[in-house]
Parts: structure tokens; sequence; C-alpha cells
């Protein structure tokens, strides 16, 4: 135990000098003439670890790479694209691409998440990505009619094929599911709206998403209204 | 409120996060933990081993806590956790952001250092209150484990008793008014100014003050602990940051305020709410039996059952407002998010939160040396402080991360001109 005159304060820390005031500590004799009353605390010396200071780098170096190669990608097309313009803005190609793979590989790869999570992120993005490479190229009656669908209902089954395996996670799974069964019913709003020209890939998607709903429904029908409950709540 | 268990397993109860919850899951991030610590200090050091078996005991009891938090469309829920908490041994800072990967999911920590059994619990679970009901069952658990007795009294949940429905219910929807209109409507308060200290870092700064001969002091004064304590913080602040000086922006200390005092409750998730107290320093001159005497008037006038009924009510209704319930999770977080940094730590200087008397069966007060209550590091203040009171003694603390000790040092040398003996302790 020491003791700090200045601010008249006992330490029971091991210092050298005073928390408070920066004063150098004496130290404290119980045996004075006039004993002051100990607090009944225990005197230990150090009350708290030591902090091990090294402040960690919450990206590490192989993202930081990978993030700057694509930069100096990206803005070096864009670069030589406005300098010799010929009437094609052919970087925006590039720049797509790449803003493509950091959604379905680098994302994966530095965020942790469950795979439910990337299946439907890559579904999505891939069907976006495709559509508007359709939509550039003016090739249209590819994308959105037989790739989307068809990716619909591979994300679908693959889903549930998890769910299979791994039947004690199947609450986690299941979420990604519906998520899945409604992405797959969009296809008919494109055949409606008239996007898609032959329509039975779509159509396929939308009934493979309502066999899917149903066998939801029949096979866990309490546990699967409960987690949806849950994870819709209002 | 709202315990929903359609199925009699275990795994799937799932609770509503509580009206005060719902802002920290959208606030809080690897920077901003939002955790605060109860801990005891026994005497002597810590068997981890006993210590993992008496939570793996005592968790069950605690439905609320024995939780992992999960993303729905349109709000957070906790779902039960059936995996065991790890016991670990205490690292540094204390009250740093709990990381789920660590904890198995669960949004508590419970670790050890020499005698020191700590609690961080992240705010959203419960209160301070809670956390300390808590502390003491796993501690007097760990206590008989050790085969030094059985310890049952009022002041203790006892484990094998079956949790009742009060425990785990979200007391704010039952006891706002929905007939008040209220709006919240705060000034802006003064911010200390301080060089920070590096990120992840915490001070802290323990002063353990004896109970009796404070308890006198305030006495002398007509007042309360709170009221004392706070006026002291103010007037600290004051006389080293402020003296001879106009400041408009009024110094408030933001005081948590258990409810359960206040209505019949004995929920163990959150159930506090706060009263801003200060004043703006327009004059030359303050001594600090005039702080003292506005403190105790501000007090005197919100510390009651209408005033926090308004309070909790305003907020209750703007989480069942049907537009905010529509909106999906995602935006709501940005919502809160901006909502919390335009006012939240804004509308006050500090916090100062106390704890109250801890109360243990007295055949277990021979193997405890103290309780500790430390708040988590702020983000935009630089200052929390808090206090709790055991036995003898009362310890107050200061959680700062700021390099400069003007305030504390101002604080205790305050106190210990009054004649108290002050033993200070710091990490």
């Amino acid at each position: 135990m020491k003791y700090c005159s200045k601010c008249n304060v006992k330490v029971n820390t091991d210092l050298k000098k005073c928390p408070l005031c920066s004063m150098v500590l004496s130290v404290w004799k119980t045996s004075d003439s006039n004993p002051v009353p100990l607090p009944t605390c225990d005197m230990d010396v150090e009350k708290y670890p030591k902090s091990d200071a090294g402040v960690t780098d919450k990206y590490n170096f192989v993202f930081r790479l990978f993030f700057f190669i694509t930069v100096v990608i990206g803005s070096t097309c864009l670069l030589i694209n406005l300098l010799y313009y010929s009437g094609v803005l052919w970087s925006l190609y590039v720049i797509g691409t790449l803003l493509y793979l950091w959604i379905t590989v680098a994302y994966p790869l530095f965020v942790k998440r469950k795979i439910g999570h990337i299946i439907v992120i890559t579904t999505l993005s891939t069907s976006i990505y495709l559509y508007s490479l359709e939509l550039a190229t003016r090739s249209s009656g590819w994308g959105l009619s037989y790739v989307t669908p068809f990716l619909f209902i591979a994300a679908t089954l693959m889903i549930t094929f998890i769910i299979f395996l791994r039947r004690l996670k199947w609450r986690e799974y299941s979420i990604y599911q519906t998520i899945m069964v409604i992405l797959g019913f969009l296809p008919v709003i494109f055949c409606i709206t008239g996007l898609v020209t032959p329509i039975w890939p779509s159509i396929l998607s939308a009934f493979y998403s309502f066999l899917t709903l149903a066998g939801m429904f029949i096979f866990a029908d309490k546990k699967y209204k409960n987690e949806l409950i849950k994870r819709f709540h209002l | 409120m709202t315990l929903r268990s359609r199925s009699a397993r275990n795994d799937n109860k799932w609770y509503k996060l509580d009206n005060a919850a719902k802002i920290y899951p959208a606030i809080s991030g690897p920077s901003r933990g939002s955790v605060f610590r109860v801990a005891v200090q026994l005497k002597c050091d810590v068997n981890p081993l006993i210590l993992q078996e008496a939570l793996a005991i005592t968790l069950p009891r605690f439905p609320t806590l024995a939780v992992k938090m999960k993303k729905g469309l349109f709000w957070y829920y906790f779902e039960s956790n059936p995996a065991i908490p790890e016991v670990t041994v205490e690292k540094a800072p204390p009250c740093r952001a709990i990381d789920t990967d660590e904890t198995n999911g669960f949004l508590f920590r419970v670790s050890y250092y020499k005698k020191r059994i700590s609690l961080e619990m992240f705010h959203a679970l419960t209160d301070g209150t809670g956390a300390l009901a808590y502390l003491k069952s796993l501690t007097s658990q760990y206590l008989t484990l050790l085969g030094l007795g059985v310890f049952s009294d009022d002041s203790i949940l006892d484990y094998e008793v079956h949790p009742s429905f009060d425990e785990i219910q979200d007391s704010f929807e039952k006891y706002y008014d929905p007939r008040i209109k209220s709006r919240w409507t705060e000034e802006k308060a003064y911010h200390i100014y301080g060089t920070r200290l590096a990120p992840d870092t915490l001070d802290i700064i323990h002063g353990i003050i004896p109970l009796k001969s404070f308890l006198s002091l305030v006495k002398e004064n007509n007042t309360t602990v709170t009221e004392y304590l706070t006026a002291l913080l103010i007037y600290s602040i004051y006389s080293t940051q402020l003296k001879s000086r106009v400041c408009y922006a009024p110094v408030k200390i933001s005081v948590p305020v258990n409810l359960r005092n206040f209505f019949p409750s004995r929920t163990l998730r959150n159930f506090s709410s706060y009263v801003n107290a200060g004043l703006s320093f327009t004059e030359k001159d303050y001594s600090f039996e005039q702080i003292l005497n506005v403190v105790s008037a501000t007090m005197k006038n919100e510390v009651t059952q209408e005033k926090f009924i308004r309070k909790i009510s305003a907020n209750v209704k703007a989480e069942k407002n049907m537009l905010m319930r529509l909106v999906p999770l995602v935006l709501k977080n940005v919502v809160l998010k901006s909502a919390f940094s335009a006012f939240g730590e804004n509308l006050f200087t500090c916090s100062f939160s106390n704890l109250g008397a801890v109360g243990i069966p007295d055949t277990m007060a021979d193997y405890i040396d103290r309780f500790e209550f430390v708040l988590g590091p702020p983000v935009i203040n630089l200052l929390n402080c808090s206090v709790c009171s055991y036995r003898n003694d009362m310890i107050m603390t200061f959680s700062k991360v700021m390099h400069e000790t003007d305030i504390e040092r101002f604080f205790f040398r305050f106190l210990s001109e009054k004649g108290l003996d002050i033993t200070i302790e710091t990490n």
C-alpha cells in the first residue's frame, strides 16, 4: 500500500506515481501513531491484467491487396477508355465484372457468412450480372429467360440438400429456403410483363418453388411456421 | 413480455428484445460495445473449473440470458442458445465489445482474474440489476461447489426454482400508458475536453470510500448518495474545466434509475430509465452547495412514477408505431443509428450509475471482499462513472478514455478534504 501526500489518498496498486496527480508515492505505514483502519479489501497489488497493446487490424493484408488491385485495374481502364473514347464505354464491362467478382468471390472469402446466405447472394448477383450483360450486348433471350429460372431452381435445390444433410441446423437454413422460394416466383412476373420470350423455364421455376414450399409445410409444419413467426414478427 | 414457446422443446424459445434493449444492437459494433461489468472479488483465487461448473448449473435458471441474438426481417430477437458459455481468463481492456464468435453466441462473458469473477454484459440483455442478480447466483453456486455451504436468502435467486414469468417479461410494455403524449426534448450538453486514449484501451480508477463516514457526510447535507455524488461530479467538471468561463451548454449527468423501485416489477431484463441532472454555468462563481441544491431539486422533481411513465410511454409508443414496425430491420438500424448519433451521448456530459448497496446472505459475506460495477467506455464522451457499495465500502469507479486525470483528482481530493479515508486502485 502506498500513499500520496498531495491528494491525501492511499494507492493500492503497484505504482511509482500517483494515478491522480503523478506525485511520487510514499509507502503507507500502518503502524503510525494515529492508525487509520484499513479498508476490508485484501491488499492485492495487481488488480487488472496488463493490456497487450497491439491493436488488431480489422482487414488483413490480402484484403487490402486485392482491393488495391481492383482499384488500379478499374481506374486504369476508365482512364484509357475516356482518353481514347470511341463511342463505347467498354470500361463499364470491366468495372461491372470486377464488382461481380467481389460479390461472388471476395465477399464469401473475407466475410464470414452462412453458406445459405452466400448461395442467395451469388444467385441474385449472377442473375443481375448476366441480365445487364444481356442488355448491354443487346443479345436478348438467354439470361433472364433461361439462366435465371434454372439458377433459382438450382439454388433452391442446393439449400434443400443442405437441410437434409444438416438436419440439426435446419432452422438456420429454412430462412434461406424461404427467400429462394420467394425469388423462385419472380420469373412469373417477368412472364407477365413480357420480359422473357420462351416462358416455360420461368413457369418451371415457379412450379418448383411451389413444390418446395408445399414440402416444407407438409414435413415441418409447426416448426416451420414458428420459424417464420420468429423471423417475420412485427 | 412474449415468451412464445409453443413447443415443449427448450431450443425453440424466443424473446422479443425489450423496449430499452432495441437501441443497442443498432448502435453497437466493435468500437461501441454497449457492455458493462459487474464483478465480485473473493478472498481467494478463483478456480476456473469450478466456476465453469457453477456457470453451467445456474445459467438455465436465467432463460433470458442464455440466448443468442438473431435477425428477423423487421426486428432482432433472442433465441435460446443450447451451447454452454466458456469461462475465460480476463483479458484487457475491461468492458470490450462482446464478440459472439468467442462466446459461442452468448451476449455476455464470464471471466476471472486472480480473485475476481467478472460478468460482462451486453446491455440489450439486461441492466445492472439483472446482471447483479445473475452474478450473485453464480457466485453463491460457486461457493457452494467449493464446499463452503449452501447460501439461500431473499437476496439471491435459487437456481433450482423455476424462473417466474415476472422475471422474463418486458416491464416497459406492461407499465406504459398509451394515452400519454410526450416528446423527447433535450438540450445538448457540455462535453468534457481531453486527450483521447488509443483505441481498445480503457482506464479504470476505483476509489474505495468508507461507507459509514460517507453516509454521515451525506446526511449532514440533507441529501442522498446519488444526489451528492452527482453534484460532486458536476462540481469537479465545473472546477477543472469551466471555472470563470461562461458556458451556455449545461453540464448534465445522465443518472440511470432502476424502475423496479417505482413499479412492482421483478424482471431480469432491462427496466431502467434515466434522469439528466445538471445546470449551465452562466455566472461567475458556483459553490458545491449551490450545485447540490440544483441537483436535489431536479431529482425530487424528476424521480417520480408519473415522470417515468411519461418517459417510457414515449419510447414504447415509438416502438409500437405501425410505420416504424413495418420498416425492414436494415433500414431501422440506419434510422436508430443516426438518431442516436444526433442525440444519444450528446445530451449528457457523462453517465453516473449507482447500482446501490449489494445485499447477499450474511453467511456468504465471509468469502466476499467486495463488488465492483464498471461502465463500458463512452464513444463521444470521455468519461463514465459508476458506484456500488457492499458492507463497509463504497466503490466509486471512473471508466475513461482520456489521459487527463483532473476530474478524478478533484473529485477524490474533495472527499479526502472532508475527512474521508480514500484508497485508489487503477488498471
